[in-house]
């Protein structure tokens, strides 16, 4: 056990996780069901593809609190798109993802050409973001939309749900564009010592404006995904998920300094997230309580990392 | 050797982490009132030796004893208020507090009184007056410089009664002129009958300073030796157990045609009109003090800080560039002055490192080629005698003389034609230095223009054909190698 | 925040500006909870509508569910010297200061929709906890008082969550065979208490007769999970607030019903009973209580 963990690179959450749900198993025999794992994977779906495309800006040691509002204004834009009926759902789609590419190039070209914290950009279009959501709906849910934007939500191919095919997708695109093209390398030099970087010659602001792209590319993907969910475009959806994501991504180990991280331990951070969230409704335990357990279990895990960190030394 | 006249005396002293022997039967004696110099390569077991003696990590065997008594089973807090302390090479202040308050930081309260010493400035002022220190003890330690920060942690560990000071490579970060009054004080603190133990990688520091060097290779102790029984050579010799040829490598070349050449070259509020010409299979020196515009000029040439005044020529094109890839990707390499800042990424592997900014040479559309990227970077790593692990080893547990080879190599990739070296062996080992000073040589004669930028005199008048001398932004002249001297540089830079 | 109060104070300096040039016509403050509600919307929308038919201008700001915010915009109110406000309070206690603040300076206040400690001048609204206690008879009489429910919370210690709570309970009291299995905060959210919902379905499957959510968007989300799983046409689910969207799923026959809380009506009084304070006239009761309906579909 202790050998296979100081193996992976993402040691200190998966036990954390592997601690969880062994936790829950023992709590109730509803959780370790393949239908509750399916039901998990699939209400994560939305946060893990966030929390995938937060990454790379983390990653390059940047920020991106604009997620939650982005989501909303790409989720409104697909389902206005698909209501009227008159386009079909595969250009819905593209428009929308442009959206969300779009809005997270203003991010980028923002931070790069004023030189204002990311943090502090962000934040902006992030209020900006959710206005442009409330003008595009007049601060109501959008309903009756096309009847395959449901599918796509709910329905399933081979069994498994379509939301969580989309995040093992883009899971798999993620580590690819990480680990094995030059982008990715570059990422991580620009979060490790930007510095460095610039004189090696690498094209720091060209990477960090495409870094914040990816981050709207899937912001966009999760607004449409959570639209086709609840089946309305709702202006007010995704309030705090960029928080959930980027607690994710940190969770998962990727070091909020930059230079470090990995799509696989977000992953397993969402999962983290997901597992805790699913297993305290089973149990039924009260609602105030559920707060005070989550803050406890999410510094069990960092303390389980600290304990992995030394392990390996 | 007379016991009275020793502080501190370590005999037998082994220390080994599962497998490797890091120390291996040290002995060791310093006298009170003596400066002694620890010398050796990096791994050597400099650090360790320290770490021993202050209990920070306990030793496998043998003795430490302080003034007659063992002490190498006690606590490192136990062993400060002996007196022994030790200056890191990372500071210890905080950075908020007065000098004062940094220097009786802790022991507030020793005196038994609740509300603490009453005026520590006071006595601290009376302490700087006694070794004529000119630091007002009221400010935050972080306006103070670098070197007076330094004064203050040594002034603490002399007000806890210290009457052993480890330093750890205490010179590695100040300037000349620092370095000098540096010396003057822990001479001062010798006349006081303190005892100081030092690392450095400087020469000139060492035998400026040192009574004694004491060298280490390899874990093991090769000798203690008097100052005056050693010169650069044999020392050199002693630390890595072979003879060096010269230690300053030069051959005569001719040098062929201009590679790059600035008319004029300014860049606004920082240097201006700076003429100069990079010949293939020449050094060309730049000389000035620190803050003069050297690197400037060098960042100039790399688009790092884009000109503003003048004509580049490169290759016979004009060039200006305005990104450093741009530079680089016309044939120009450059290694940077502070390899930490401008250099290296610490988390990566050494292979990453190495192929930084320059994957178009590795990569099919944006997909990484891993094949010939390893073959390049282990192909490298050899030539280089880069001693790792392996190439997935990161780069910050490297060595300083390792990770400069690791970067000198990422700059050959590119096969630049001329490259811009600012400062290419500080703070790396005696060996590594060496080395450095061979690849300059092999590239020269190869043919490429190189710009040698240096505050090291001796490096920079020994391995340049030419010297350019600038002063607060301009140029103040150009000397031949046959015509330079220490003396002609320094009255042409000030 | 600080862009966002940059905006606010924009805003209300620009309506300052404003509000100076036309002194002829009564001005009046509102500030909102949430413009991000659908319910607070409407509300906001009647008072603006009302405003225009009796031709006096409104200033609506939106506090973001800040009470720290609502409390600001009140204050500016009173130095714009507004001749009289509307607050529809982000909490009971913390938007208290608001209400105290506006009587000292001397302006009359009304409270819309939910109360604070300080009394108001003047409160219309409707009381959450019958609201509460109509759905949960609705429930009680479909599943003929035996049977197995679920509650959806809204934000936990919001005074909206706490009164329907008080009211639900109150009619499970009465019930003994009405089982409360569990209950959990779904925080108003459409896609969370779907996947509370989801989570639920899980551990109690077919055990589950009825549903009752807090708030439409909640009982909207709690329908979508159980459409998923094949299982509505077992479960009953009620909600209240009577927004659009549910009022129209419940007439395609997806939500069973929902109490409609009446925006309109909170809006128009609220204001018809702020004009008659500006202009110091007596109103016959200070407290207004605006009656639910229940809407079942066409």
């Amino acid at each position: 056990m202790k050998k296979i963990f100081l193996k992976s690179p993402t040691g200190g959450i998966f036990v954390a996780l592997v601690f969880v749900c062994l936790l829950f198993s023992g709590l109730t025999s509803k959780f370790f069901t393949p239908m509750n794992l399916s039901v998990i994977l699939n209400q994560v779906s939305v946060n893990a593809i966030l929390a995938f495309g937060v990454t790379f800006v983390i990653i390059s040691g940047g920020i991106d609190l604009s997620l939650g509002s982005l989501l909303a204004v790409c989720g409104v834009v697909v389902a206005l798109l698909s209501q009227q009926g008159e386009f079909p759902l595969a250009f819905a789609f593209l428009l929308t993802l442009v959206v969300g590419v779009l809005m997270g190039a203003f991010n980028g070209f923002v931070v790069v050409l004023t030189k204002v914290p990311p943090f502090i950009v962000t934040l902006g279009t992030m209020t900006i973001g959710r206005g442009l959501a409330l003008l595009l709906s007049n601060g109501r849910p959008i309903s009756d939309l096309n009847e395959s934007l449901n599918v796509l939500g709910n329905g399933t191919v081979g069994g498994i749900p379509i939301p969580i095919l989309f995040l093992i997708g883009s899971f798999i695109i993620c580590q690819i564009i990480l680990t094995k093209t030059v982008f990715g390398r570059y990422v991580k030099a620009i979060g490790g010592n930007e510095m460095a970087a610039f004189v090696s010659g690498v094209r720091v602001n060209r990477i960090k404006i495409y870094v914040y792209m990816l981050s709207g590319f899937f912001a966009a993907l999760a607004g449409i995904l959570l639209t086709a969910r609840i089946n309305t475009g709702q202006p007010n959806a995704g309030l705090g998920f960029e928080l959930d994501a980027i607690a994710a991504v940190i969770i998962g180990g990727t070091s909020t300094r930059g230079g470090k991280g990995t799509i696989t331990g977000t992953l397993l951070g969402v999962l983290f997230i997901g597992v805790i969230n699913n297993g305290l409704d089973l149990i039924n335990v009260s609602a105030y309580w559920q707060q005070v357990i989550m803050g406890g279990i999410i510094i069990l895990a960092v303390v389980l990392d600290l304990v992995y960190q030394k392990l390996k030394k | 050797m007379a016991l009275s006249t020793s502080l501190l005396v370590i005999e037998d002293l082994s220390l080994s982490f599962s497998e490797s022997q890091v120390l291996k039967s040290i002995c060791l004696t310093l006298d009170k009132g003596q400066i002694q110099a620890i010398v050796g390569e990096n791994g050597a077991g400099k650090s360790s030796l320290f770490k021993c003696i202050m209990g920070i990590i306990s030793p496998s065997s043998g003795d430490i004893s302080f003034l007659g008594n063992r002490i190498q089973n006690s606590s490192i807090r136990e062993i400060l208020t002996a007196g022994i302390s030790m200056i890191h090479q990372e500071l210890l202040l905080i950075p908020e507090l007065t000098v004062a308050e940094n220097i009786y930081l802790g022991r507030e309260f020793s005196e038994g009184q609740f509300w603490g010493i009453s005026d520590i400035n006071g006595r601290v002022q009376q302490l700087f007056d006694q070794y004529g220190l000119d630091i007002p003890v009221d400010i935050p330690v972080k306006e103070l410089s670098i070197a007076n920060q330094q004064i203050v942690e040594i002034m603490r560990a002399v007000s806890q009664g210290a009457q052993v000071i480890l330093m750890d490579e205490p010179t590695s970060s100040l300037t000349d002129v620092e370095v000098k009054f540096f010396g003057q004080l822990i001479r001062t603190l010798r006349d006081a009958h303190v005892g100081i133990l030092f690392t450095s990688h400087k020469l000139e520091e060492i035998f400026e300073f040192a009574d004694v060097i004491s060298v280490l290779r390899d874990g093991e102790m090769v000798g203690t030796y008097d100052v005056h029984a050693l010169n650069a050579r044999t020392l050199v010799q002693k630390m890595v157990g072979r003879d060096m040829a010269d230690f300053y490598p030069f051959t005569e070349t001719i040098p062929g045609a201009v590679l790059l050449e600035l008319e004029n070259v300014g860049l606004s509020g920082v240097f201006e009109g700076i003429n100069l010409q990079v010949r293939a299979g020449e050094v060309l020196g730049l000389a000035g003090l620190v803050g003069a515009g050297r690197t400037d000029i060098g960042q100039s040439m790399l688009g790092i800080k884009p000109h503003t005044e003048g004509k580049m020529t490169y290759l016979g094109k004009e060039f200006t560039p305005k990104h450093p890839a741009e530079a680089i990707a016309l044939g120009m390499g450059y290694l940077g002055e502070d390899r930490k800042e401008l250099g290296m990424i610490p988390e990566m592997s050494v292979g990453e490192n190495m192929t930084l900014g320059l994957m178009q040479f590795f990569q099919k559309f944006q997909w990484i080629l891993p094949n010939p990227e390893q073959a390049k970077t282990k192909e490298l790593q050899t030539k280089f005698n880069i001693r790792v692990k392996s190439g997935q080893q990161k780069m910050e547990q490297l060595s300083g003389g390792n990770q400069q080879k690791v970067l000198f190599g990422r700059m050959l990739i590119n096969n630049p034609a001329c490259m811009v070296l600012d400062e290419p062996t500080r703070g790396i080992d005696v060996v590594s230095k060496f080395d450095m000073y061979q690849l300059i040589q092999e590239m020269k004669k190869d043919g490429k223009g190189i710009v040698l930028i240096s505050s090291d005199m001796t490096e920079l008048l020994q391995m340049s054909d030419r010297i350019v001398v600038i002063s607060k932004g301009k140029q103040r002249g150009e000397l031949l190698r046959k015509d330079a001297t220490a003396e002609r540089v320094l009255q042409l830079a000030l | 925040m600080n862009i966002k109060s940059v905006f606010a104070v924009l805003l209300t300096v620009g309506c300052m500006a404003c509000s100076e040039k036309k002194n002829d016509k009564l001005v009046i403050g509102v500030s909102m909870l949430s413009m991000q509600n659908e319910f607070i919307q409407q509300v906001a929308d009647a008072i603006e509508k009302s405003g225009k038919t009796a031709e006096v201008e409104i200033i609506i700001v939106d506090a973001e569910r800040s009470s720290l915010k609502q409390v600001e915009q009140v204050e500016s109110f009173i130095s714009q010297q507004v001749d009289a406000i509307i607050l529809n309070p982000c909490e009971f206690e913390a938007s208290s200061p608001a209400v105290e603040k506006a009587q000292q300076a001397k302006i009359p206040i009304v409270n819309v929709n939910s109360s604070t400690k300080s009394k108001p001048d003047a409160f219309v609204g409707s009381d959450d906890a019958e609201s509460a206690k109509m759905a949960m008879e609705l429930i009680a009489k479909h599943v003929q008082g035996k049977g197995n429910i679920l509650m959806i919370q809204g934000y936990m210690g919001q005074a909206a969550q706490l009164d329907r709570e008080r009211g639900a309970k109150a009619v499970l009291a009465k019930y003994p065979d009405l089982k409360l299995l569990a209950s959990q905060t779904g925080e108003w959210d459409r896609a969370k208490s779907m996947s509370l919902m989801e989570n639920w379905i899980q551990s109690y499957g077919n055990d589950v007769q009825a549903v009752f959510a807090q708030n439409d968007e909640m009982g909207m989300g709690a329908v979508q999970a159980l459409m998923d799983a094949k299982i509505k046409p077992k479960v009953y689910v009620v909600s209240i607030d009577g927004i659009q969207d549910a009022r129209k799923s419940v007439d395609q026959g997806f939500l069973n019903a929902t109490i409609i809380q009446n925006a309109e009506k909170q809006g128009s009084e609220s204001l018809r009973l702020a004009i008659a304070l500006a202009k110091k006239q007596k109103i016959s009761q200070s407290t207004m209580l605006i009656p639910f309906e229940i809407y079942m579909g066409k």
